[in-house]
């Protein structure tokens, strides 16, 4: 029982992981575009939500209102004043601006707000869970934040699937100038998928303030979390990003079991054997390039 | 044929020091096929992306419908009609087949709603001998296929102006006959054609008029048997000097 226990915590972690991730892999899988400033974005996010539940008295989960159409138009303008013009200079361009905006967006809030930790409030909620056995509970919070990453996950990937602008979207991923002789204004493209990614980002960043304290250096140590379950699941696959964030949960909770001094070492460990063995991940076909 | 539907004047554009499409004027009417021929490096496709809006002119003007669209980038002429395939094919290797010529029919220059652009996808599907393959994954197809789907997904944009380059290259006899009939069929539906090919008898079963460039110049314009006979031609390709 207490491995079934670490199994279903481990989910429901890397629900979280997978919600996290899920921006990152966008970006990268539709641009090419490494966003080093993706753990500071989603800080952002979450002091802009503490923000709103300071001054207005609101719950965090009704600050997401506000937040992912915010974090979206951060998305548009990053897109558009920064990313498109690094693009245009070289492949390397990108990746460089955004880890000085990963390094400015630390320092503007640290200047903003206090390097102390902070967590938005979400009361006896946060703590509630369903007691099954003993040795087997499963949380309010974190089956939400499962619940949540399914939904967008799954959500985006049926929107690359189906919709008119999605399959724009994966002829853009493919080949940004075939797509424009197909009409497709790549760069409007780029704008809207940075907007979506930035989009969950923000939810991302609610949940994750709201499960732990975050400070606003805190965005760096959780970048590296995104890059695992992106690798682990295949670059570029929103449905690999969510398989990949639940295998990274398990193998933590599962380690923590094994080895409860380094529980993480064990995520690690996971994701540096997928690298070696499967490069491109475990969700992915070895037909798709 | 009636007034041009594709008007290029002029045309320049050089990389660097080197001159690569110099001084090109051609026109094209709706119903017409030009063909171009000339060796490797003569810049014909330079001036196909010239004309299909990929490239930046450094002169000249590229006139579509009366239009001048010198200056619309390449995803504005699509929509506006100019539609082109390249000699590489070039698939949305991670989509299948339907969904590679669909974003054609939804982004491209025509009907962009509702049912419209399932009838244009399907009815490029089936022009380009596809059918059986819709739900293959783009990336999976041999080279001819691609070649069909290259073909498909420029017609699925709804073209006035359709510019092929080398299509029938690396195809088998039979293959080539099929598209020689296909692009009598382009023509006759009152589509514009501009085809690059080295495959010369292809050329002269459709084209209407033929053009001959080298070293980015045009050497020889006009009735097809008459361009074919030059001695520009002969010259450029053979390297002798004409008597």
């Amino acid at each position: 029982m207490v491995w079934v226990n670490a199994v279903v915590q481990g989910l429901m972690l890397g629900g979280l992981y997978a919600l996290f991730a899920c921006g990152l892999s966008l970006m990268f899988g539709v641009m090419r575009t490494v966003n080093l400033a993706h753990g500071d974005l989603s800080v952002v996010a979450a002091y802009g939500s503490l923000a709103l539940v300071d001054s207005l008295g609101w719950s965090p989960f009704l600050t997401l209102l506000i937040v992912i159409p915010g974090m979206a138009i951060v998305g548009l303008v990053l897109q558009r004043l920064v990313l498109d013009r690094a693009l245009g200079i070289s492949a390397l361009a990108p990746l460089l601006a955004t880890f000085g905006l990963s390094i400015a967006l630390q320092n503007l809030l640290l200047q903003i707000d206090s390097p102390d930790s902070r967590i938005l409030p979400i009361g006896s909620f946060g703590i509630g869970s369903w007691k099954i056995s003993g040795q087997l509970s499963i949380g309010w919070f974190p089956l939400l934040t499962l619940g949540v990453a399914i939904v967008v996950l799954l959500g985006i990937e049926l929107f690359l699937q189906r919709a008119r602008l999605g399959h724009a979207m994966r002829a853009t991923r493919d080949d940004p100038a075939t797509a424009q002789l197909m009409g497709i204004d790549s760069r409007k493209i780029y704008a809207l998928a940075a907007m979506l990614a930035l989009a969950t980002v923000g939810i991302a960043g609610v949940f994750l303030g709201m499960r732990t304290t975050f400070t606003p250096t805190s965005g760096s140590s959780y970048l590296i979390f995104a890059f695992e379950a992106v690798v682990i699941g295949g670059i570029g696959s929103v449905r690999g990003t969510l398989a990949g964030g639940i295998v990274l949960g398990v193998a933590q909770t599962v380690g923590a079991q094994i080895n409860a001094a380094d529980p993480i070492l064990i995520g690690h460990l996971v994701f540096l054997t997928v690298l070696v063995v499967r490069p491109r991940g475990l969700f992915r076909s070895s037909v798709l390039a | 044929m009636s007034e041009s539907l594709l008007s290029v004047a002029n045309l320049r554009k050089s990389f660097g020091a080197l001159l690569v499409v110099d001084d090109v004027t051609f026109d094209v009417a709706g119903g017409e096929v030009l063909g171009v021929m000339g060796p490797n490096g003569a810049g014909k496709t330079t001036m196909l992306n010239l004309v299909s809006g990929a490239l930046a002119p450094d002169g000249g003007r590229v006139v579509l419908a009366g239009k001048d669209v010198t200056r619309v980038g390449v995803v504005g002429r699509c929509r506006r009609g100019i539609g082109r395939t390249h000699q590489v094919p070039r698939p949305f290797e991670r989509m299948s087949v339907f969904e590679n010529i669909l974003v054609g029919a939804t982004n491209g220059g025509g009907t962009h709603r509702g049912r419209e652009r399932y009838r244009l996808a399907n009815g490029a599907i089936e022009r380009a001998g596809l059918s059986g393959k819709a739900n293959r994954l783009a990336g999976s197809l041999p080279l001819l296929d691609r070649k069909r789907l290259e073909l498909a997904r420029a017609l699925a944009t709804a073209p006035e102006i359709l510019l092929l380059d080398e299509i029938a290259g690396g195809l088998t006899e039979p293959e080539v006959q099929k598209l020689v009939e296909l692009v009598l069929e382009l023509r006759a539906s009152g589509l514009g054609i501009v085809w690059i090919e080295h495959v010369v008898h292809a050329l002269m079963a459709t084209v209407d008029r033929l053009m001959a460039l080298t070293y980015g110049r045009v050497i020889a314009q006009g009735d097809p048997q008459e361009v074919m006979e030059s001695e520009e031609l002969q010259h450029a390709y053979l390297g002798t000097v004409a008597p």
